[in-house]
């Protein structure tokens, strides 16, 4: 297994961590991890999205941070100092990327923040009423 | 006598969209497409018995499906509708139907299209002895049930417990004068490749709706014409749909109903089964 792969499963281990319910209540209540923008609309299905993008970090206590995604063109990212609490950066990608922010020493799953991808060509749907077979 | 009509056409005209959610649409099978037209057809083989005496029973070879979803209008399989209240627990609907009632008579009526023979026979004299000292029930050719479309307002109310329907309507083109009214609850679910959507089904109709189409005219029996009185009732049925997605256009389908015709109903001479039962089984293709 190379090194990408294994980032990458523990990348997702760490989101599955994040996105149970219970611990990502108890575990976001002190820190946050904001995206700006969050959504990235692109004319059609087939166009990648370029976008800047900053994400912001409030913590509960001073302390180094990681912030990891699960796209491997965005590899992992530490921080050197505790005063620093955003982090910019220019993206190209088609499709979404989920943010997980850790801390650096305890490799603790903090926060986390989703780029989602949209495309303004995909149909708007609606609810539908009435089944299609209850003609009868 | 176009006073509903007018009302209905009048309120669409001037009423704002009330809180069109448009992320309302909880899973794929529950969504349409809008602006497109949505067309499909049903091919296989199933039956609708018919509660009329001496009517025959009504055979399915298929059922078409044609709707249309606008940002407000909607037409689906026969129902026009518009939409002024769309949120994520409930909708608000004003909408045209039609009675299911009047395809027990006729062949090409909205809800037997496709039906390869009429569901109508010659009424037939009935020569088995009979102890009750009543007449027999026979009936000269009966007099002509109109079609007519009825118009109101529905409201769906989305729980996790599945989807409650509510809906009165009344005869738009004063051909009974009656209402209708429908509680109905449907719960879906998928598996795997299964979509399953089961639904009770409580169905109210006036006084007038039953005596336009279940009451006896002097012309086709005196007797029982006199004998007769309508009275407004509840049917009550189940529905179960189970489709099996095969591709992308192509489904295997199960459909089954079973209705409990209202007693009030049922004791109508026309009548000879207080039920009706419906059943298809067959692939279905989506355009």
């Amino acid at each position: 297994m190379t090194l990408p792969q294994l980032s990458l499963l523990c990348f997702l281990g760490l989101s599955l961590g994040l996105m149970g319910p219970s611990s990502a209540q108890a575990k976001t209540r002190d820190a946050a991890l904001k995206l700006t923008p969050e959504i990235c609309i692109t004319s059609s299905e087939t166009e990648a999205c370029d976008v800047y993008i900053e994400l912001q970090w409030e913590l509960a206590k001073d302390e180094l941070i990681c912030i990891l995604s699960d796209n491997a063109a965005y590899p992992k990212w530490c921080s050197d100092s505790v005063s620093t609490h955003t982090l910019s950066m220019k993206i190209h990608t088609m499709t979404d990327i989920q943010f997980v922010m850790v801390s650096k020493d305890s490799n603790q799953t903090l926060a986390g923040a989703k780029l989602k991808i949209t495309s303004a060509s995909q149909p708007q749907v609606r609810r539908r009423y009435r089944n299609p077979w209850s003609l009868f | 006598m176009y006073r509903i009509l007018f009302v209905l056409i009048t309120s669409l005209s001037i009423l704002p969209s009330v809180g069109m959610a448009k992320e309302a649409c909880a899973s794929e099978n529950q969504c349409i497409e809008m602006n497109n037209w949505d067309l499909g057809v049903a091919i296989g083989w199933g039956q609708k018995s018919n509660p009329l005496k001496d009517f025959d029973d009504i055979p399915l070879f298929f059922i078409p499906t044609v709707a249309y979803y606008g940002e407000h209008w909607f037409f689906d399989n026969g129902n026009l509708g518009y939409t002024l209240a769309e949120q994520e627990s409930f909708t608000f609907n004003l909408v045209t139907s039609y009675s299911l009632d009047r395809a027990y008579f006729y062949r090409w009526d909205p809800s037997n299209i496709f039906l390869n023979r009429g569901t109508q026979i010659e009424a037939k004299a009935i020569n088995n002895m009979s102890l009750s000292t009543e007449p027999e029930r026979e009936f000269n050719s009966l007099e002509t049930r109109n079609f007519t479309l009825l118009g109101g307002a529905e409201a769906f109310i989305y729980t996790r417990l599945g989807i409650i329907r509510l809906a009165y309507t009344h005869d738009m083109f004063n051909v009974h004068q009656g209402s209708e009214a429908q509680i109905k609850w449907t719960y879906g679910w998928d598996y795997d490749r299964f979509i399953f959507e089961f639904a009770l089904v409580f169905d109210w109709k006036s006084q007038a709706v039953v005596d336009y189409y279940y009451g006896v005219r002097p012309s086709e029996n005196a007797y029982w014409s006199e004998q007769y009185q309508a009275k407004s009732g509840w049917d009550k049925g189940a529905e179960m749909t189970a489709r099996y997605i095969l591709t992308d256009n192509w489904d295997l389908l199960l459909a089954v109903r079973y209705t409990l015709i209202a007693d009030e109903i049922a004791a109508s001479p026309l009548l000879d089964q207080d039920y009706s039962s419906t059943y298809f089984i067959g692939a279905a293709y989506r355009f």
